[in-house]
């Protein structure tokens, strides 16, 4: 009953994301580290990442992003947060099983933005200079970092901060927040259960998949 | 960066140490949790830690977002595992709120001094800033 609530709440997550359809079916595999991701292109240029709803080391990968992101809206600073929506992967034969298929997550890759790393290591790029400048960019970093605090965002580092042209800063990978939480509620994560390790071998098998449903 | 803090990004073999230490005890924290240490989040180390109207930011949407993580919690298949991490959260929310309070009783260099005091490399941007 509640296993189907879990799902029932992320497919139909109420943040007003516009669904992303019709990716284009050139995959680039990107990382092969501990999950499986992907990145399409969409329209030609905004890039979407699909990523299963676990990763080995965070068995609720999915539901932390989907629930920062609600944290962040719910505050006020859903601007900050780079954008993610729940799906699911159709990769039996591209046939959707509503309710069999794997969860996902597409994480929209925000355009024209670099990583703090990035942009601190090019001294032809302003954006930093632009940011340091900046008292509003400054606050958006003070409230991430309450964030990073209240969601107990294990993973916060200049990797995991964007900057965008104008020197504003943008949130991204929130697959570890909520880390005390979890292993209070779960123990040592790595003992993920057998379900979740079901589900992401199948992914892994048929990765990468025929297409994401949306919703 | 404190060893035990790097080692905790993703390292799986630490949160085999740490794991049974925090579990079931949700007054144990991440490193770092104590005071807003810049190397719990670099968000902090660049951005500098919460002022005035981070603060306020913080009263007025406290428990909106509190809400928003009541609801997702509830999609969890597990009731012992939700309470477990309504627990945890509202430890942690109590905290926050606590060093909230203890910034009003600052005086706001006051505060900066902790602040510094807990940050080794505070100048991320250089000796001009």
């Amino acid at each position: 009953m509640h296993r189907q609530r879990f799902e029932l709440g992320l497919n139909q997550h109420p943040d007003k994301i516009k669904p992303v359809m019709g990716y284009d079916p050139s995959v680039q595999r990107t990382d092969l580290g501990e999950e499986p991701k992907s990145i399409y292109h969409v329209g030609g240029s905004d890039k979407v990442m699909i990523k299963p709803q676990a990763a080995p080391t965070t068995k609720l990968s999915a539901w932390n992003e989907m629930t920062s992101q609600a944290m962040y809206h719910a505050g006020g600073i859903g601007h900050l947060h780079q954008k993610v929506h729940a799906t699911t992967l159709a990769n039996q034969g591209n046939k959707a099983q509503p309710g069999k298929d794997p969860h996902a997550i597409a994480v929209h890759m925000a355009p024209n933005v670099r990583t703090v790393t990035d942009a601190v290591a090019d001294e032809n790029d302003p954006r930093m200079e632009k940011l340091a400048g900046s008292e509003q960019h400054l606050q958006s970093l003070k409230k991430m970092g309450v964030m990073d605090w209240l969601t107990s965002n294990e993973d916060r580092h200049e990797g995991n901060i964007m900057v965008a042209p104008d020197g504003s800063p943008l949130a991204i990978d929130h697959g570890r927040a909520f880390s005390s939480d979890r292993l209070h509620s779960f123990g040592i994560e790595n003992d993920i259960d057998a379900e979740i390790q079901g589900k992401i071998a199948l992914a892994q098998k048929n990765w990468p998949p025929k297409h994401a449903r949306d919703y | 960066m404190p060893e035990i803090t790097k080692a905790l990004l993703g390292n799986a073999e630490a949160q085999k140490q740490w794991g049974p230490a925090m579990q079931k005890d949700p007054n144990k924290q991440l490193e770092g949790f104590d005071n807003f240490g810049g190397h719990y989040s670099d968000a902090t180390k660049i951005g500098g830690p919460p002022d005035k109207e981070t603060w306020k930011w913080f009263d007025e949407n406290k428990h909106k977002m509190h809400d928003a993580y009541k609801k997702h919690v509830a999609m969890l298949p597990d009731e012992e595992s939700r309470s477990r991490m309504l627990s945890s959260f509202n430890t942690r929310l109590q905290h926050l709120n606590q060093v909230r309070q203890n910034s009003n009783n600052l005086e706001t260099e006051g505060f900066k001094e902790h602040f510094d005091r807990t940050i080794p490399d505070k100048n991320f941007w250089g000796s001009s800033n």
